[in-house]
């Protein structure tokens, strides 16, 4: 019970990170198609960040990370994603591709491959015992920020005249633009939510494992979207569910693989994402409005 | 001779003679810079074998790199001495631990592996639409990456690998990279390739039109597979040192830069691209390595080539989206664009020098559709 109760933990941990990469995902494509894989750097930009800013009081370390991560996410829109919105998806894929590697290799070329450590708070190393449970209180604070962050998207999007349209945009672009949305006003926003959210991921990374490398937003970019494929690319609830999902998956293959094979684990997870998508292509839950029509 | 074929070879002699004279001028240089060329000459390999799937077909492939990857350590197997697998991979089973093999064969049997492979994946990754395709292949690509680095028994982990078989030489990879070039032609040209390009350029039409698009897509799936995996047996060979990390996301960026700046659409966009970006690479790297100009020293900077290519694939991306060479080269007058012999199953449109615009302007058009 006891080992349940704790796998049960470390599966909402590891599924609130999840869900954070794969909501900006998520977000990205729903309006404009893109599968964005300079999520990724966003959330190593956010993390170099915190590195460089870890003597600050940690509130004005949290504002820095958004900050800068908001205001790169707007730049990279306006600079490569919007001169190619409305090509092909294969196009905006590449294009997203050639982003995340000019990011990669700028950093690589400021901060060099050598990886740095950051130590924000003690409390991120932290844990408490209920009964036999050792709780990190790092995974409770990842748990309540996603949790948070996914209230108050699911408030903007639900509640405000922006969120509506951003809805309306991702359900058909083009009939929304008609209906008087502000394209480049919505897509800025998406793009401004994706960097909060990559921002805070990097923060929560940094706290996770206290090091920081160039090629760290690969990992979270690739789980992200992995997870936005699960639940169905462009639907929000399915990014979310799919990072839970993938998050218990990750658990579950950690417990019932053999030692020998623990090395394989991400092999058997993404053999078993591939094998969902040509199952289920359309994911978990489909988003509405994102057949091709002819 | 129908004026396909004649427009085939004729294609096929202009890239040829481009590839030997731009390796006869690559070669002026000192022996560093032969490595550079045998290095630009696999580049063509994995360029050309990789445009066979994703340039014909214009669905987008991360995971080629991974057959890369089973070309190179079967050849690796295959070739290296018995004491050497002693050495390094004490654990193989039965007489693959006894086995010598020709280099050459072994580049080969390499590629077959890979073909077979990618002929397995092929079953569930062809029911796909385009977009969950290329998704797909990015899973592909990161597990076979994890199995390399644990499979021990035959891989050596992330040790890698390193061979002592006897490096081939420059005018054997020329060869090959002729070779390729000549099936990578072949196959644009064939049936398939047109019926695959047509379903490019406009896919509901292309189905409505009795093209199995699964079916012509598995197949050039399985080719470029092969192709890709002969690049991956001579890389090999060359370098003489492979891991898993040789096979993953910075190769996989280069080839598909080289492809796109290139043009997706033709081989000759293969072709220059990948002449183009070599030769840039070459001259970044140069620069990378720290210089001094008037007395100011520019200090040396790792990441420069690449951040270079990440900005040139960018500008072409927005400015030029159908790559240095969007068609096929053509002797000026040329008759080709006349209307294939094969009839209406193929549109004869697809292969018109000048860019067809149709995918754009359908998203385009798309985008002002009414509400369901």
């Amino acid at each position: 019970m006891t080992s349940f109760l704790q796998n049960v933990i470390d599966a909402l941990t590891a599924g609130s990170y999840y869900a954070l990469f794969a909501l900006g995902i998520a977000l990205i494509f729903g309006i404009m198609r893109l599968v964005n894989f300079a999520q990724g750097e966003l959330i190593m930009a956010g993390a170099y960040t915190v590195y460089l800013t870890q003597d600050w009081p940690w509130a004005l370390i949290v504002v820095a990370t958004v900050v800068v991560v908001v205001a790169l996410a707007l730049l990279m829109e306006r600079v490569a994603f919007r001169p190619v919105r409305g090509r092909s998806a294969a196009t905006l894929l590449i294009t997203s591709f050639a982003v995340s590697f000019f990011l990669q290799n700028l950093a690589r070329m400021v901060f060099t491959t050598l990886p740095k450590s950051a130590d924000i708070t003690p409390l991120f190393r932290r844990s408490f015992v209920i009964g036999d449970l050792t709780i990190s209180w790092l995974s409770v604070i990842a748990v309540c920020t996603t949790a948070l962050l996914m209230v108050s998207l699911a408030l903007f999007l639900n509640r405000t005249r922006l969120g509506v349209q951003m809805r309306a945009a991702a359900e058909d672009f083009g009939m929304a633009r008609l209906c008087g949305v502000p394209a480049n006003r919505v897509i800025a926003i998406a793009f401004a939510i994706s960097g909060v959210l990559a921002g805070i991921a990097g923060l929560l990374l940094v706290g996770q494992t206290g090091s920081l490398s160039v090629t760290m937003g690969l990992t979270p970019v690739l789980f992200g979207f992995t997870a936005a494929v699960i639940g169905g690319l462009g639907s929000l609830t399915g990014a979310v569910l799919g990072g839970y999902l993938l998050g218990a998956a990750t658990v579950f293959l950690q417990n019932i693989l053999p030692f020998e094979l623990g090395g394989y684990r991400d092999a058997f997870l993404f053999a078993a994402v591939f094998a969902f998508m040509a199952l289920r292509p359309g994911g978990l839950l489909r988003a509405v409005g994102l057949e091709e029509r002819v | 001779m129908g004026s396909r074929l004649r427009w085939a070879i004729g294609l096929y002699t202009v890239l040829a003679a481009i590839v030997v004279a731009a390796m006869y001028l690559g070669s002026l240089g000192s022996t560093t810079i032969d490595r550079a060329v045998v290095n630009a000459l696999i580049a063509l390999i994995l360029v050309l074998g990789l445009s066979s799937f994703v340039g014909a077909s214009g669905v987008f492939s991360f995971g080629h790199m991974a057959f890369m990857a089973v070309g190179a350590y079967v050849t690796a197997i295959l070739s290296m001495s018995p004491e050497q697998k002693g050495l390094q991979l004490a654990d193989l089973p039965g007489s693959l631990a006894t086995w010598h093999v020709n280099p050459l064969l072994a580049v080969i049997v390499g590629a077959l592996v890979a073909a077979l492979f990618a002929a397995v994946v092929a079953v569930p990754l062809m029911r796909l639409s385009g977009l969950t395709a290329s998704l797909a292949t990015v899973a592909l690509l990161i597990t076979m990456r994890v199995v390399f680095q644990n499979w021990e028994t035959f891989t050596r982990g992330t040790r890698g690998l390193i061979l002592d078989s006897k490096a081939p030489s420059k005018e054997v990879v020329l060869v090959a990279a002729l070779l390729v070039l000549g099936v990578a032609v072949a196959f644009r040209f064939s049936s398939i390739g047109r019926r695959l390009a047509a379903s490019r350029e406009d896919e509901p039409s292309a189905r409505s039109l009795g093209i199995r698009v699964w079916w012509e897509r598995g197949v050039a799936w399985v080719l470029s597979a092969f192709l890709v995996g002969v690049g991956g047996g001579l890389f090999a060979l060359y370098f003489r040192n492979i891991s898993p990390d040789s096979f993953y996301i910075a190769i996989t960026f280069t080839v598909l830069a080289m492809l796109v700046i290139g043009g997706l659409k033709s081989v000759s966009g293969a072709v220059i691209g990948t002449l183009v970006v070599t030769a840039a690479l070459e001259l970044l790297r140069q620069v990378e390595r720290g210089w001094t100009i008037a007395g100011v020293t520019i200090p040396s900077r790792l990441g420069m080539s690449e951040l270079g290519l990440a900005v040139v694939l960018l500008l072409i991306l927005i400015v030029r989206p159908d790559g240095l060479v969007p068609g096929e080269l053509r002797w000026p007058g040329g008759r080709a664009d006349r209307p294939s012999p094969s009839g209406p199953t193929v549109p004869p449109a697809v292969d018109v020098a000048e860019p067809i615009a149709v995918p754009d302007e359908r998203a385009a058009a798309s985008e002002v559709r009414r509400a369901p």
